[in-house]
């Protein structure tokens, strides 16, 4: 599987990009696949404050619940509304139009201590 | 979503044997993550009457046989004898031990059983030996104080001589009554028994400290040492998790690991949790079926299920699902049971225990009935083919298999009949979908057009002898073959083959979950159990109380005569949030009900589930929210089934 190099990772397979102070956060290729078909889909509130390892939201395969943590501390700017309507853009394009939320960073030295991709992808590929 | 290295991780594990048993058992299963506590509920101790006992030791020159029925027994009794002959013994007769445990304790005392019965249990021992020993044999029997067991009735009816003599005898450990207390105040998740003693003894020390232990060992996992000590839990009424293969540590460490997986799927749904990763356990723990390779080759996600190392999805649920509706679909089910049941009295027997008329089921013909409880609760929901006159196969739950066993044989006593467990003989592939007759119909000689829904043949399918039934757990037309488990490799990969130009794919246990949800069909464990009346999971049409007695009737009349208060009903979610299994269903804000099942229904594109009602709710159209994680979510009570597929053309 391919991991762009424009982002960084979280070991709970999310990731997040970061553009003027804003992360935009998803679920990686990797965890879609192990999800399997997504079919519901529950956003964060917007202007929600979250700190880091904070829960978000879910989203949910036919058989299994998870957890979006928050990877980095901030404030909910935007859940993906598109998203919502149709989760499965999750597992068809999760590094793209299935993101998730974004959030504004509160703190952005939390981002340099993410994983990149070249680590996240060892990780993937070890578990 | 990392899984589970240590599979027992944060549960605490009550082990009732005797001490000074070794510690080997304790240290696998603390490796295995749980904690846990050796707590004796038994103590043995020398038989009251010595004398007696010594006096069979000077006399065994006067018997031609000698009968163990527990290693404590064999243990005992070669003590004595050292003790009594100043020497250690050398049997001149031949021994015969009532189990594997009995026999390997003979082994370490010097001598060699030359009988043992197979399954721990006297009948099984009387029927091997019952061809050794006749009227000019002496038999004696050594077995625990004062009681002429089973197997010395069963060796006496064979014009033996039998002297039944105690060397040894079981007493309350001086902690039991601790143990009931700490049981009833939920201290363990679950606990293994080795022997009958070892549950009796609790329950009346609990008794006697004013404690009914019942209903907290019913929450536990309960592992038993073998079938002895299974049907000793049965007849208390209380749940056998996991029944060992073998009297070893290993093996027990193995049922308790599957007692822990089955309670994980039992349970409601843990928040926030992947559901599915958290059943998978440490591989190799659990079964294989006879498909396994193909599942493997195929790219298939393996998961455990009911001990049972099996396909959960192939390419996806949802396309599984969809390609079921569609087109056709094949399902590796090796994993479920089948026990054969035949003799004169075969049909009699099997209208004792099931609740359906199995006296108007022809051969030929299947019926889907129930084997329930005297309080007419599920044992097991189960498919019963008549294969002839006096010969009818059964097909259970893979969870049940054991249980069904033991139950069935505690229910045979006074019917001549035999009772035999096939499981593993067989492969179970289920062939479902709109095209799987035409599919099926090219490698398949037998005239499927005309074999009507419940209706089965036998004939060969791609070259395979099988059995073709016309039934299903989908909602769709479709067929179950059941074949040699050594040809089902070989049926399931010419099936696929036959069948890949028109649509037809492998489906895993996911899209089945999420098919027979949408016809409403009920899965053992969750929409139904020992708790739940086949009236209540509205199934009285597989209850025929004008059959005459049957095990459950008297508690079903009285049901019926009093009326239901809860009903097995469906409801849609208003939105598209998932009401899972053990979810709260609410009512003017309280909670009236849990979901037994829910999932996202691929083919309604709606969230749909199961639950049991108070009537008042039970009406469609009722309104209810459901509590998803914390948020109340709207839903509504639905006729069901949820599906219903399009009649045929």
């Amino acid at each position: 599987m391919e991991y762009p190099s424009d982002r960084r990772y979280t070991k709970d397979h999310e990731w997040l990009r970061v553009e003027g102070g804003v992360a935009t956060v998803g679920i990686t290729a990797f965890a879609q696949e192990q999800l399997g078909d997504i079919v519901y889909v529950e956003l964060p509130a917007a202007g929600k404050t979250v700190r880091q390892g904070d829960v978000l939201g879910t989203i949910e395969s036919v058989k299994a619940v998870s957890e979006i943590f928050a990877p980095v501390s901030g404030r909910v700017r935007d859940g993906n509304a598109t998203l919502s309507e149709r989760p499965e853009l999750a597992n068809r394009d999760p590094h793209g139009a299935g993101w998730y939320c974004t959030l504004e960073l509160a703190d952005p030295g939390e981002v340099d201590r993410l994983l990149d991709a070249a680590a996240y992808a060892g990780l993937a590929h070890a578990t | 979503m990392g899984s589970e290295a240590r599979p027992l991780a944060g549960l605490a594990v009550l082990v009732t044997r005797p001490a000074g048993r070794g510690g080997a058992l304790e240290r696998i299963l603390e490796r295995l993550g749980a904690r846990v506590d050796v707590r004796p509920t038994i103590a043995i101790e020398p038989a009251l009457d010595t004398a007696a006992a010594e006096r069979a030791i000077t006399g065994l020159a006067g018997f031609t046989w000698i009968a163990f029925t527990s290693a404590h027994g064999v243990r005992s009794f070669f003590a004595a004898a050292e003790r009594v002959l100043a020497r250690p013994l050398e049997l001149g007769i031949p021994i015969a031990a009532v189990g594997p445990a009995t026999a390997a304790a003979v082994r370490k005392c010097g001598a060699v059983a030359r009988v043992v019965a197979e399954e721990a249990h006297a009948d099984g021992l009387v029927a091997a030996l019952a061809g050794c020993i006749g009227a000019a044999d002496r038999v004696l029997v050594v077995s625990p104080e004062a009681r002429r067991d089973a197997l010395a009735r069963g060796l006496g009816a064979t014009g033996a001589a039998v002297e039944v003599r105690a060397f040894y005898r079981n007493v309350p450990a001086p902690g039991v009554a601790d143990v009931a207390r700490d049981i009833h105040g939920g201290r363990f998740d679950l606990a293994v028994f080795t022997s009958p003693s070892t549950v009796r003894r609790l329950v009346t020390a609990g008794a006697e400290a004013g404690l009914d232990v019942l209903p907290a060992l019913r929450r536990m996992g309960l592992v038993a040492i073998g079938q002895v000590t299974a049907r000793s839990l049965e007849e208390l009424g209380l749940p056998v998790g996991a029944i060992a293969e073998r009297p070893s540590d290993d093996a027990v460490a193995t049922a308790v690991t599957r007692t822990a997986a089955g309670r994980v799927l039992a349970s409601p749904a843990r928040r926030g949790e992947a559901e599915e990763t958290s059943r998978v356990t440490s591989p190799g723990s659990c079964r294989r079926t006879p498909l396994h390779e193909e599942h493997v080759r195929a790219g298939a996600r393996m998961v455990e299920f009911a001990g049972w190392h099996m396909p959960i999805q192939y390419s996806g649920v949802v396309d599984e699902h969809l390609a079921v509706r569609t087109g056709a679909g094949l399902f590796d089910v090796s994993h479920m049971g089948e026990l054969r049941v035949r003799g004169r009295e075969a049909v009699a027997f099997l209208q004792y225990v099931t609740s359906n008329d199995v006296a108007r089921l022809e051969p030929g013909r299947a019926q889907y009935t129930g084997l329930l409880t005297p309080e007419g609760g599920f044992v097991d929901d189960l498919l019963i083919y008549r294969l002839g006159p006096n010969e009818l196969l059964l097909v259970v739950n893979a969870a049940n298999t054991a249980k069904d066993v033991a139950w069935l044989r505690e229910h045979a006593r006074g019917f001549d009949v035999e009772l035999s467990d096939e499981s593993d003989a067989w492969a179970q592939i289920a062939f479902q979908g709109p095209r799987a007759a035409a599919i099926l119909a090219r490698s398949c000689a037998l005239d499927l057009a005309a074999m009507r829904y419940y209706h089965f043949r036998s004939g060969d399918v791609a070259a395979v002898p099988c059995l073709v039934s016309r039934t299903g757990y989908t909602g769709e037309d479709g067929f179950e073959l059941y074949a040699p488990a050594d040809a089902g490799a070989h049926l399931w990969r010419t099936l696929l083959a036959s069948g890949a130009g028109e649509g037809l794919v492998p489906v895993g246990l996911g899209a089945r979950d999420t098919l027979r949800l949408e016809a409403r069909m009920a899965l053992y464990g969750n929409d139904i159990d020992e708790t739940t009346t086949p009236f209540e999971a509205d199934l009285g049409w597989i209850v025929r109380l004008a059959k005459g007695e049957f095990v459950g009737r008297a508690a079903l009349v009285a049901q019926q005569e009093r009326g239901i208060a809860r009903k097995l009903v469906g409801f849609e979610m208003t939105g598209r949030a998932i009401a899972r299994h053990g979810y709260p269903l609410l009512h003017s804000g309280g909670e009236v009900a849990r979901v037994t099942s829910g999932s996202h229904a691929p083919s309604l594109k709606k969230s749909i589930g199961l639950a049991y009602l108070p009537l008042a709710l039970a009406e469609p159209g009722t309104r209810i929210e459901i509590d998803v994680r914390g948020r109340a979510e709207q839903a509504q009570v639905v006729e069901t089934p949820f599906y219903r597929r399009p009649a045929s053309p």
